[in-house]
């Protein structure tokens, strides 16, 4: 029965939690950059409707309008702010159950017994 | 070589193992976040269809006068939306989510950016997303109802409804893991 490898379940466990992390990283930075982009034209589209109104009262974003989309901007980018972090306590519990998984495969290996992930 | 290796293995292990402690797991697999529920996605992705429908039938901008043609699909997204947000909020939230720092301190380790946020109100930022885009399909329905729509009031509308959507698609999304 051989014992476990410690060198190479740590370089296991570093290469498991870094392919999470790299793909689940992409994803993410493909979420943020659209809403960053989104909300900085949506700035843009709420100051330009408060000069076109006023230039013409009757077009552009009307004064009872334009407090509550001001507002709203600060308010989106506080929901983006956790959404972000909501996604990341995903990425976490992923990276440490690919861990767990990495831990007891080498287990299994050195005890040459097969034991199922508690939880599973 | 090696000792690089093993000084990446050291750090992050010891985080992760620290972790698993602080869960209280004992390795077993962990939760942090709420299960993935397809009627929800399927709620959302029905109410985001029905939103942009009713944004494309007014990016004109419209009058009152017409108010009334658009009212059923008003209410008819403000009642998806409040059902898809009644779901997110029974669904059971995660035992034992990590706190902020923990999570900066993992990800740091990895070179990952991480702007300075509060702690979330809830372990569902969903629900607030879904939330907003509810007061602004209704904020829009009022003023319709009074005054009509110019079209920059429709493209503000538009977008922020577009970007509340876009986080509770993409966190409801991620969370079929």
């Amino acid at each position: 029965m051989s014992t476990l490898n410690i060198q190479q379940l740590g370089t296991d466990i570093v290469s498991k939690a870094s392919a999470v992390l790299k793909t689940d990283v992409t994803t993410i930075q493909g979420f943020a950059q659209q809403q960053i982009e989104a909300i900085a034209q949506q700035a843009d589209v709420v100051a330009t409707g408060i000069a076109d109104n006023a230039a013409d009262p009757n077009q552009g974003i009307r004064p009872a309008l334009q407090g509550y989309f001001l507002d709203n901007l600060e308010q989106m980018i506080e929901s983006f702010a956790e959404t972000l972090v909501g996604i990341l306590r995903v990425v976490l519990e992923q990276m440490i159950n690919a861990v767990v998984g990495v831990i007891w495969g080498a287990i299994n290996t050195a005890t040459g017994l097969t034991l199922a992930v508690p939880g599973v | 070589m090696l000792s690089q290796i093993l000084s990446w293995a050291r750090r992050p292990a010891a985080i992760i193992a620290a972790l698993l402690f602080i869960g209280g797991t004992s390795a077993c697999t962990v939760h942090f976040a709420p299960a993935y529920d397809q009627s929800i996605a399927d709620g959302l992705t029905a109410a985001s269809k029905d939103i942009q429908t009713l944004f494309a039938s007014m990016s004109t901008g419209v009058p009152a006068a017409t108010y009334s043609s658009r009212q059923d699909a008003y209410n008819k997204i403000i009642g998806e939306l409040a059902t898809i947000e009644q779901q997110i909020k029974v669904r059971p939230d995660p035992a034992n989510p990590p706190s902020q720092q923990e999570i900066n301190q993992l990800l740091q380790q990895h070179g990952v950016p991480l702007p300075a946020v509060p702690a979330p109100a809830s372990a569902t930022p969903s629900a607030g997303s879904v939330a907003h885009v509810a007061d602004t399909i209704a904020t829009m329905k009022t003023q319709d109802q009074s005054g009509g729509l110019h079209v920059d009031e429709v493209k503000a509308f538009a977008g922020q409804s577009n970007i509340y959507l876009a986080q509770a698609i993409a966190y409801e999304t991620f969370l079929k893991r």
